[in-house]
């Protein structure tokens, strides 16, 4: 990719410079008014490097994205996105075609972290439900009332989504209703970053969102800086030789939801510095085991995350008892992301951790090796009160 | 007097119930020596030692659950198939199982079910025993629903028609919640519907083991009632028997077994309708007085082996237990009665 945009650039200077000076910067708002075949409508660029399912390419006046896994049954989808005010292209063939810069989108809960740190949240026009958005810039957002409800039962509906016309309807793919809703012609685009096996992969789609938003530059400087403190993070924690044990997930009737083995989860827990007790585990997102493996695995486990639901210590037992079977609970080292959860249900960490895994390292770490980070005040994790 | 074939039978039924209980007790989905799980248990278990987490915690309450809830469906199983004079017949005929899926949708799904969930907290339940006792709501609703509107009719296949048309009504009512949830509720939803011994704890297990075995026993106690009925309703009145009140209080025994059952370990649909078919093969006979011990045998034997089946299959991970008993269950069953001699699927 880094190929590709070289050569762009450099065709660009070598035969358009003395003809055509370049647009200052990407166009953010509206269209553009003449159309000249020779210019560079794209001088900002995205380049993908964590990402593995995601793909960009730059052309002049449009950029094909690639999703390589869009849950859909077929070849990889392709999205042309075309700078509004130029022609679209003839000869590309697109899953979707979308005019950017979009000026309003119907995301789900998970894919708006993105727009709060590009500070566009302005174009938020549709939610699957306003009760699951809790943090200051979504409730203020949701307050000017131009937000809507559009799967206020868990079905996507169709009617309103078409009736409403929204720039682009970014779903998490693989639903039924995308293509219902592209004859209805609304541009759907699928975003499956929770696909991605590492926490950075899964954050770098905030790129993904800012394609369609003409907001390379400040995408670039955003996620670099992410990367940066997370690679800085992880490093901090590989400085200790201790590396504490750890087990992800909850009981359910005598069975355990652990966190797969290729999970951006288990990612995190080893860049943290710790061993995940299902390393060799296979499963990409989750899986079930019985307890009783659940018990072998993880009975000396030192720390145990990502469980929830449980208000103090005594609450786990009530619920199962043999969860005392496990040394992170009778040592009190039990921790969930729970810190912001609201009565409604809603929970900041579900709508802001997706772009930000520094920030979730940074928790993992405060509780795997607390003595590197003295004084951490934890963004999301809580250790559940006795 | 009993027949020594029958007498040898049942003996030997025993003897396999018991192998296949000590077998859930030493098999499961990790590898623990045979020495150590003797030792654990010949020892007092200590905090710490997690062998003797899953022999006393896991293990033993697992088997123990097994074995009365394949008892328990089997014989409700054998009292609905006699009762309506239906092969097909099994424990949840009268919508129970639909009821209490109903219960269990409204906690885990819980989308707009905020109160259903205060409710729960209320009464101090949560987790599993909240969804036991949602199921055991849910069944009951339905069960009494049943029961009033078919104590207006006396004629057995208008009573059973009733509740299956109850049993698709909630169904439609699971399917609504179902499609207006999230999907890592549906998980937990799907898990449950999967099937399972493993989630009653001692704890559990001190309302589950009372409430299985006063079913049991109140079903031994109507062998003579269900024979009377094999031979037609005419038949039994001239025997003497309130016909009305024995078909009333055996429907009812019935389905509380599968309740309870159902509220436990979810829906397990297999060993109730197929138990009973296997017993009247193996003993050549419809005489509830030797039906109903084996049948309370080879349903515990039936579901002990599919639990240490669907575990050991499964090598840490979890096979549903319906999957496991209907796979390996069906073909069982129809070899069965095609090699007992009456070969039909008795009344």
């Amino acid at each position: 990719m880094h190929c590709l945009v070289v050569i762009a650039a450099g065709a660009l200077v070598a035969g358009f410079a003395e003809t055509e000076v370049p647009a200052a910067g990407n166009v953010i708002n509206g269209c553009v008014s003449t159309f000249d075949v020779t210019e560079d409508y794209f001088p900002d660029k995205a380049f993908i490097e964590d990402a593995g399912n995601l793909r960009v390419e730059y052309h002049r006046s449009y950029k094909v994205v690639t999703v390589t896994d869009g849950r859909a049954a077929g070849p990889p989808e392709r999205y042309v996105l075309v700078q509004c005010g130029t022609p679209p292209p003839r000869h590309e063939r697109a899953t979707q075609i979308v005019t950017i810069p979009i000026g309003s989108i119907f995301a789900s809960s998970t894919q708006l972290s993105a727009l709060i740190d590009l500070e566009r949240l302005e174009l938020l026009t549709g939610v699957p439900r306003i009760r699951d958005l809790s943090g200051e810039p979504l409730t203020r957002r949701v307050a000017t009332g131009r937000v809507r409800e559009f799967a206020a039962r868990g079905v996507v509906d169709v009617e309103l989504v078409a009736s409403q016309r929204p720039s682009l309807f970014m779903s998490s793919g693989g639903s039924g209703s995308d293509a219902v809703l592209r004859n209805a012609g609304v541009p759907v685009v699928a975003n499956t970053d929770w696909l991605e096996s590492t926490a950075l992969g899964r954050a770098e789609w905030m790129k993904f969102i800012a394609l369609f938003l003409n907001e390379e530059l400040k995408v670039q400087r955003l996620f670099d800086a992410v990367k940066t403190r997370y690679h800085a993070l992880r490093a901090r924690a590989r400085s200790d030789a201790n590396q504490p044990r750890v087990m992800a997930g909850r009981g359910t009737n005598g069975m355990f939801v652990i966190a797969g083995g290729r999970s951006y989860v288990a990612a995190l827990i080893a860049d943290a510095a710790g061993q995940y007790v299902w390393a060799d585990n296979q499963a990409s997102g989750t899986a079930v085991v019985d307890l009783e493996a659940q018990i072998a695995r993880a009975a000396n486990a030192d720390i145990w995350i990502n469980g929830g639901g449980w208000s103090n210590l005594a609450d786990l037992v009530r619920q199962e008892p043999r969860y005392a079977a496990f040394k992170a609970f009778r040592t009190r080292q039990v921790w969930v992301y729970e810190r912001l959860l609201e009565p409604s249900g809603a929970n900041e960490y579900w709508t802001r951790s997706s772009t930000h895994p520094d920030l979730v390292l940074a928790d993992l770490v405060g509780i795997l090796h607390p003595e590197l980070m003295p004084g951490h005040r934890f963004e999301w994790y809580l250790r559940v009160p006795q | 007097m009993m027949r020594p074939r029958v007498a040898l039978v049942l003996f030997g039924l025993a003897m396999i119930l018991a192998v296949a209980f000590v077998m859930s007790v030493v098999f499961g989905s990790t590898r623990l020596p045979l020495r150590r799980v003797v030792e654990v248990l010949a020892s007092p278990s200590t905090e710490a030692d997690p062998d003797a987490w899953v022999v006393w915690s896991i293990r033993l309450p697992r088997a123990l659950t097994a074995l009365l809830a394949g008892a328990a469906l089997s014989v409700a199983g054998l009292q609905m198939q006699t009762l309506f004079r239906n092969p097909l017949a099994d424990p949840f005929v009268l919508g129970v199982s639909a009821g209490a899926s109903f219960g269990v949708a409204l906690v885990v799904l819980g989308t707009g079910a905020g109160a259903t969930v205060a409710l729960g907290q209320s009464l101090g339940l949560s987790g599993d025993a909240a969804i036991t006792a949602a199921a055991v709501a849910g069944a009951f609703g339905v069960l009494v629903l049943v029961m009033s509107v078919s104590a207006r009719t006396s004629n057995a296949a208008t009573v059973l028609v009733l509740g299956l048309m109850c049993g698709y009504a909630v169904s439609a009512l699971v399917t609504v919640l179902v499609a207006a949830s999230q999907p890592e509720r549906l998980q937990q939803w799907a898990q449950w519907g999967f099937g399972s011994f493993s989630g009653v704890t001692w704890q559990r297990m001190q309302l589950f083991f009372p409430m299985t075995s006063v079913g049991l026993l109140a079903a031994a106690s109507t062998t003579k009632q269900l024979n009377a009925l094999l031979l037609g309703e005419n038949y039994a009145r001239s025997m003497g028997l309130a016909v009305r009140r024995a078909r009333l209080t055996t429907m009812v025994g019935a389905s509380l077994l599968g309740a309870v059952v159902t509220a436990f370990c979810g829906p397990i649909a297999f060993l109730g309708i197929a138990v009973p078919h296997v017993c009247r093969g193996l003993l050549g006979s419809s005489d509830h007085r030797v039906l109903l011990p084996a049948v309370v045998l080879v349903g515990g034997i039936a579901a002990l082996a599919a639990q240490t089946l669907s575990l050991v299959l499964g090598s840490g991970r979890v096979l549903p237990l319906n999957a496991i008993t209907a796979l390996f269950g069906a073909p069982v069953v129809v070899i069965v009665l095609l090699r007992s001699r009456s070969g039909a699927c008795g009344r």
